[in-house]
Protein backbone atom coordinates (compact mmCIF):
# COMPACT_ATOMS: atom_id res chain seq x y z
CA UNK A 1 0.00 0.00 0.00
CA UNK A 2 2.80 2.35 1.00
CA UNK A 3 4.70 1.55 -2.21
CA UNK A 4 1.64 2.17 -4.33
CA UNK A 5 1.08 5.50 -2.60
CA UNK A 6 4.69 6.52 -3.11
CA UNK A 7 4.40 5.73 -6.85
CA UNK A 8 1.22 7.81 -7.04
CA UNK A 9 2.97 10.79 -5.46
CA UNK A 10 6.49 10.39 -6.88
CA UNK A 11 8.16 12.83 -9.28
CA UNK A 12 7.99 10.28 -12.10
CA UNK A 13 5.74 11.70 -14.85
CA UNK A 14 5.03 14.67 -12.56
CA UNK A 15 3.58 16.88 -15.28
CA UNK A 16 1.30 14.10 -16.49
CA UNK A 17 0.12 13.54 -12.91
CA UNK A 18 -0.76 17.22 -12.70
CA UNK A 19 -2.25 17.53 -16.18
CA UNK A 20 -4.39 14.37 -16.14
CA UNK A 21 -6.61 15.22 -13.12
CA UNK A 22 -6.92 18.79 -14.39
CA UNK A 23 -8.00 17.54 -17.81
CA UNK A 24 -10.54 15.18 -16.26
CA UNK A 25 -11.86 18.04 -14.12
CA UNK A 26 -12.07 20.31 -17.18
CA UNK A 27 -14.02 17.59 -19.03
CA UNK A 28 -16.40 17.28 -16.07
CA UNK A 29 -16.86 21.07 -16.10
CA UNK A 30 -17.76 21.02 -19.80
CA UNK A 31 -20.20 18.14 -19.22
CA UNK A 32 -21.79 20.00 -16.29
CA UNK A 33 -21.90 23.24 -18.28
CA UNK A 34 -23.86 21.51 -21.07
CA UNK A 35 -26.06 19.13 -19.05
CA UNK A 36 -26.71 21.29 -15.98
CA UNK A 37 -28.88 24.02 -17.57
CA UNK A 38 -31.15 21.31 -19.01
CA UNK A 39 -31.99 20.21 -15.47
CA UNK A 40 -33.06 23.68 -14.37
CA UNK A 41 -35.54 25.37 -16.72
CA UNK A 42 -35.32 29.14 -16.79
CA UNK A 43 -38.07 31.73 -17.20
CA UNK A 44 -36.22 33.29 -20.14
CA UNK A 45 -36.75 30.00 -22.04
CA UNK A 46 -40.47 30.18 -21.28
CA UNK A 47 -40.70 33.81 -22.37
CA UNK A 48 -39.71 32.77 -25.92
CA UNK A 49 -42.95 30.79 -26.25
CA UNK A 50 -45.27 31.93 -23.41
CA UNK A 51 -48.43 30.16 -24.60
CA UNK A 52 -46.72 26.78 -24.74
CA UNK A 53 -45.45 27.02 -21.17
CA UNK A 54 -48.55 28.68 -19.66
CA UNK A 55 -49.27 27.02 -16.30
CA UNK A 56 -45.88 25.31 -15.99
CA UNK A 57 -44.66 24.98 -12.41
CA UNK A 58 -40.91 25.22 -11.85
CA UNK A 59 -38.15 26.31 -9.45
CA UNK A 60 -36.67 29.77 -9.86
CA UNK A 61 -33.13 30.33 -8.63
CA UNK A 62 -30.27 32.82 -9.08
CA UNK A 63 -32.71 35.69 -9.26
CA UNK A 64 -32.59 38.98 -7.42
CA UNK A 65 -35.53 41.03 -6.17
CA UNK A 66 -35.29 44.28 -8.11
CA UNK A 67 -38.42 46.14 -7.21
CA UNK A 68 -41.45 45.71 -4.97
CA UNK A 69 -44.34 47.19 -6.91
CA UNK A 70 -46.97 46.69 -4.25
CA UNK A 71 -48.18 44.30 -1.56
CA UNK A 72 -48.90 41.59 -4.13
CA UNK A 73 -46.39 42.21 -6.92
CA UNK A 74 -42.62 42.40 -7.29
CA UNK A 75 -40.00 42.18 -10.01
CA UNK A 76 -37.06 39.77 -10.13
CA UNK A 77 -34.08 39.74 -12.48
CA UNK A 78 -31.82 36.85 -13.42
CA UNK A 79 -28.01 37.02 -13.54
CA UNK A 80 -28.18 38.45 -17.07
CA UNK A 81 -30.51 41.22 -15.96
CA UNK A 82 -33.64 39.80 -17.65
CA UNK A 83 -36.65 40.87 -15.60
CA UNK A 84 -40.02 39.31 -14.94
CA UNK A 85 -42.99 40.31 -12.80
CA UNK A 86 -44.01 38.01 -9.95
CA UNK A 87 -47.47 37.98 -8.34
CA UNK A 88 -47.09 37.26 -4.65
CA UNK A 89 -46.16 38.81 -1.36
CA UNK A 90 -42.65 39.09 0.08
CA UNK A 91 -41.37 41.23 2.99
CA UNK A 92 -40.59 44.86 2.20
CA UNK A 93 -36.90 45.73 2.18
CA UNK A 94 -36.02 42.63 0.15
CA UNK A 95 -34.77 44.63 -2.82
CA UNK A 96 -31.30 43.59 -4.09
CA UNK A 97 -31.55 40.27 -2.21
CA UNK A 98 -31.35 36.89 -3.93
CA UNK A 99 -34.53 34.82 -3.87
CA UNK A 100 -35.31 31.19 -4.69
CA UNK A 101 -38.90 30.13 -5.10
CA UNK A 102 -41.32 27.78 -6.72
CA UNK A 103 -43.47 29.53 -9.33
CA UNK A 104 -46.13 29.01 -11.96
CA UNK A 105 -45.37 30.60 -15.32
CA UNK A 106 -48.32 32.44 -16.86
CA UNK A 107 -48.71 33.87 -20.37
CA UNK A 108 -47.95 36.47 -21.61
CA UNK A 109 -45.00 36.50 -19.24
CA UNK A 110 -45.30 36.69 -15.48
CA UNK A 111 -44.88 34.33 -12.52
CA UNK A 112 -47.13 33.40 -9.62
CA UNK A 113 -45.21 32.91 -6.39
CA UNK A 114 -45.72 29.51 -4.77
CA UNK A 115 -44.39 28.00 -1.57
CA UNK A 116 -41.63 27.29 -0.69
CA UNK A 117 -39.62 30.46 -1.17
CA UNK A 118 -36.60 31.92 0.58
CA UNK A 119 -34.93 35.32 0.47
CA UNK A 120 -31.19 35.25 1.05
CA UNK A 121 -31.05 38.48 3.02
CA UNK A 122 -27.55 38.04 4.47
CA UNK A 123 -25.81 37.07 1.22
CA UNK A 124 -23.73 40.23 0.85
CA UNK A 125 -22.53 40.12 4.45
CA UNK A 126 -21.66 36.46 3.90
CA UNK A 127 -19.46 37.45 0.99
CA UNK A 128 -17.50 40.04 3.01
CA UNK A 129 -17.07 37.66 5.94
CA UNK A 130 -15.86 34.93 3.56
CA UNK A 131 -13.31 37.30 2.03
CA UNK A 132 -11.85 37.99 5.49
CA UNK A 133 -11.64 34.25 6.20
CA UNK A 134 -9.96 33.63 2.85
CA UNK A 135 -7.34 36.28 3.56
CA UNK A 136 -6.73 34.66 6.96
CA UNK A 137 -6.25 31.21 5.41
CA UNK A 138 -3.88 32.65 2.77
CA UNK A 139 -1.82 34.43 5.44
CA UNK A 140 -1.70 31.26 7.58
CA UNK A 141 -0.54 29.23 4.58
CA UNK A 142 2.04 31.74 3.31
CA UNK A 143 3.49 32.13 6.79
CA UNK A 144 4.51 28.46 6.53
CA UNK A 145 5.18 28.01 2.81
CA UNK A 146 6.84 30.05 0.07
CA UNK A 147 6.78 29.36 -3.64
CA UNK A 148 10.07 28.41 -5.30
CA UNK A 149 9.61 29.42 -8.94
CA UNK A 150 12.76 27.58 -10.11
CA UNK A 151 11.57 24.22 -8.71
CA UNK A 152 7.94 25.18 -9.29
CA UNK A 153 6.81 24.03 -5.87
CA UNK A 154 5.97 25.32 -2.41
CA UNK A 155 8.67 24.88 0.20
CA UNK A 156 8.22 25.02 3.95
CA UNK A 157 9.82 28.13 5.47
CA UNK A 158 12.47 27.45 8.08
CA UNK B 1 -22.79 27.03 1.29
CA UNK B 2 -22.11 28.42 4.75
CA UNK B 3 -19.70 31.34 4.65
CA UNK B 4 -15.98 30.59 4.65
CA UNK B 5 -15.58 32.04 8.15
CA UNK B 6 -17.94 29.37 9.53
CA UNK B 7 -16.03 26.67 7.66
CA UNK B 8 -12.63 27.90 8.86
CA UNK B 9 -13.72 28.39 12.47
CA UNK B 10 -15.36 24.98 12.61
CA UNK B 11 -12.00 23.57 11.49
CA UNK B 12 -10.66 24.79 14.84
CA UNK B 13 -13.21 22.73 16.73
CA UNK B 14 -12.11 19.35 15.38
CA UNK B 15 -8.87 17.46 15.87
CA UNK B 16 -6.59 18.99 13.25
CA UNK B 17 -3.67 17.21 11.60
CA UNK B 18 -0.35 17.72 13.40
CA UNK B 19 1.87 18.21 10.34
CA UNK B 20 1.22 20.99 7.84
CA UNK B 21 -2.17 21.86 9.29
CA UNK B 22 -2.16 24.94 7.05
CA UNK B 23 -3.18 22.64 4.21
CA UNK B 24 -6.14 21.41 6.27
CA UNK B 25 -7.40 25.01 6.38
CA UNK B 26 -6.74 25.46 2.66
CA UNK B 27 -8.80 22.28 2.20
CA UNK B 28 -11.61 23.83 4.22
CA UNK B 29 -11.77 26.66 1.67
CA UNK B 30 -11.01 24.53 -1.41
CA UNK B 31 -14.55 23.53 -2.53
CA UNK B 32 -15.72 27.16 -2.47
CA UNK B 33 -12.55 28.38 -4.19
CA UNK B 34 -13.16 25.93 -7.02
CA UNK B 35 -16.92 25.74 -7.21
CA UNK B 36 -18.26 29.08 -6.02
CA UNK B 37 -15.70 31.90 -6.11
CA UNK B 38 -15.47 32.10 -9.93
CA UNK B 39 -19.13 33.18 -9.88
CA UNK B 40 -18.03 36.53 -8.42
CA UNK B 41 -16.14 37.21 -11.66
CA UNK B 42 -18.45 35.41 -14.08
CA UNK B 43 -22.03 35.25 -12.82
CA UNK B 44 -23.24 32.67 -15.32
CA UNK B 45 -20.52 30.15 -14.62
CA UNK B 46 -22.51 28.18 -11.99
CA UNK B 47 -23.02 24.99 -13.97
CA UNK B 48 -19.57 25.07 -15.51
CA UNK B 49 -17.75 25.39 -12.17
CA UNK B 50 -20.09 23.17 -10.13
CA UNK B 51 -17.89 20.03 -10.44
CA UNK B 52 -15.31 21.89 -8.34
CA UNK B 53 -17.73 21.67 -5.44
CA UNK B 54 -18.24 17.90 -5.66
CA UNK B 55 -16.25 15.13 -3.95
CA UNK B 56 -14.76 13.97 -7.28
CA UNK B 57 -13.72 17.53 -8.22
CA UNK B 58 -12.09 18.13 -4.85
CA UNK B 59 -10.30 14.77 -5.04
CA UNK B 60 -8.86 15.52 -8.49
CA UNK B 61 -7.81 19.04 -7.52
CA UNK B 62 -6.22 17.96 -4.23
CA UNK B 63 -4.18 15.37 -6.14
CA UNK B 64 -3.00 17.97 -8.68
CA UNK B 65 -2.21 20.54 -5.96
CA UNK B 66 -0.14 18.00 -4.01
CA UNK B 67 2.38 18.04 -6.89
CA UNK B 68 3.10 21.69 -6.09
CA UNK B 69 4.92 20.41 -2.99
CA UNK B 70 8.06 18.34 -2.43
CA UNK B 71 7.63 14.55 -2.90
CA UNK B 72 8.34 13.84 0.78
CA UNK B 73 5.25 15.71 1.98
CA UNK B 74 2.85 15.15 -0.94
CA UNK B 75 0.79 12.41 0.73
CA UNK B 76 0.43 14.60 3.84
CA UNK B 77 -0.59 17.57 1.67
CA UNK B 78 -3.12 15.43 -0.19
CA UNK B 79 -4.59 13.94 3.02
CA UNK B 80 -4.82 17.32 4.76
CA UNK B 81 -6.50 18.96 1.78
CA UNK B 82 -8.99 16.09 1.57
CA UNK B 83 -9.69 16.17 5.32
CA UNK B 84 -10.42 19.89 5.21
CA UNK B 85 -12.54 19.63 2.06
CA UNK B 86 -14.48 16.67 3.52
CA UNK B 87 -15.39 18.69 6.60
CA UNK B 88 -16.44 21.56 4.32
CA UNK B 89 -18.69 19.30 2.24
CA UNK B 90 -20.17 17.71 5.37
CA UNK B 91 -21.13 21.15 6.69
CA UNK B 92 -22.68 22.00 3.33
CA UNK B 93 -24.75 18.83 3.60
CA UNK B 94 -26.48 20.32 6.66
CA UNK B 95 -28.07 23.19 4.71
CA UNK B 96 -31.51 23.47 3.24
CA UNK B 97 -32.24 24.66 -0.28
CA UNK B 98 -35.34 25.00 -2.39
CA UNK B 99 -33.61 23.67 -5.49
CA UNK B 100 -30.98 20.95 -5.76
CA UNK B 101 -27.70 22.43 -4.65
CA UNK B 102 -25.02 19.79 -4.29
CA UNK B 103 -24.43 16.85 -6.56
CA UNK B 104 -22.59 14.47 -4.24
CA UNK B 105 -22.26 11.61 -6.71
CA UNK B 106 -21.57 13.68 -9.83
CA UNK B 107 -20.93 12.67 -12.62
CA UNK B 108 -22.72 9.37 -11.96
CA UNK B 109 -26.01 10.94 -10.95
CA UNK B 110 -27.54 14.41 -10.62
CA UNK B 111 -29.53 13.32 -7.58
CA UNK B 112 -29.07 15.60 -4.62
CA UNK B 113 -29.84 15.22 -0.94
CA UNK B 114 -29.22 17.18 2.24
CA UNK B 115 -29.95 17.22 5.97
CA UNK B 116 -31.85 20.51 6.04
CA UNK B 117 -30.94 22.24 9.31
CA UNK B 118 -30.36 25.87 8.24
CA UNK B 119 -30.54 28.17 5.21
CA UNK B 120 -27.16 29.04 3.61
CA UNK B 121 -27.39 32.72 4.55
CA UNK B 122 -28.11 31.89 8.21
CA UNK B 123 -24.62 30.48 8.77
CA UNK B 124 -23.30 33.91 9.76
CA UNK B 125 -25.35 33.71 12.97
CA UNK B 126 -23.02 30.89 14.09
CA UNK B 127 -19.87 33.02 13.77
CA UNK B 128 -19.93 34.67 17.25
CA UNK B 129 -20.46 31.27 18.94
CA UNK B 130 -17.80 29.62 16.80
CA UNK B 131 -15.36 32.45 17.58
CA UNK B 132 -15.86 31.97 21.32
CA UNK B 133 -15.60 28.17 21.04
CA UNK B 134 -12.47 28.40 18.87
CA UNK B 135 -10.92 30.86 21.34
CA UNK B 136 -11.60 28.57 24.31
CA UNK B 137 -10.23 25.54 22.47
CA UNK B 138 -7.12 27.50 21.47
CA UNK B 139 -6.48 28.51 25.10
CA UNK B 140 -6.89 24.88 26.24
CA UNK B 141 -4.50 23.72 23.51
CA UNK B 142 -1.90 26.32 24.46
CA UNK B 143 -2.11 25.39 28.15
CA UNK B 144 -1.70 21.70 27.35
CA UNK B 145 1.30 22.49 25.15
CA UNK B 146 2.94 24.58 27.91
CA UNK B 147 2.29 21.84 30.45
CA UNK B 148 3.85 19.26 28.14
CA UNK B 149 6.94 21.47 27.63
CA UNK B 150 7.21 22.05 31.39
CA UNK B 151 6.87 18.29 32.08
CA UNK B 152 9.53 17.59 29.47
CA UNK B 153 11.94 20.04 31.11
CA UNK B 154 11.31 18.53 34.54
CA UNK B 155 11.87 15.04 33.13
CA UNK B 156 15.21 15.95 31.57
Amino acid sequence: MGDRLSILFSDKLRWLKIALPLLILAALCVYSGIKGPELAPHFSDYLKDPDRFDGTQFMVQFTMVKEIKGPERFVVADLNGRRIDVVGSIPSGSEECFISFEAIFKAPGYLILQKPWHIYSKDRLKLYVSAIALLGVMAFFLRRFRFNLRRFCFEARR
Amino acid sequence: MPDLMTHVLSGNLVRRPHRYRELFFVGLALPDLLGRMPMIFHKNSYWFISPGHTPIGVLLMAYAISFLFKPAIRTTVFKNLLLGASLHLFEDLLQRHITDAYYWFFPFTWKSFEIPLFWPDQSIYFIPFLLVAAGIIQIVRLRRKRRRVADGRRGS
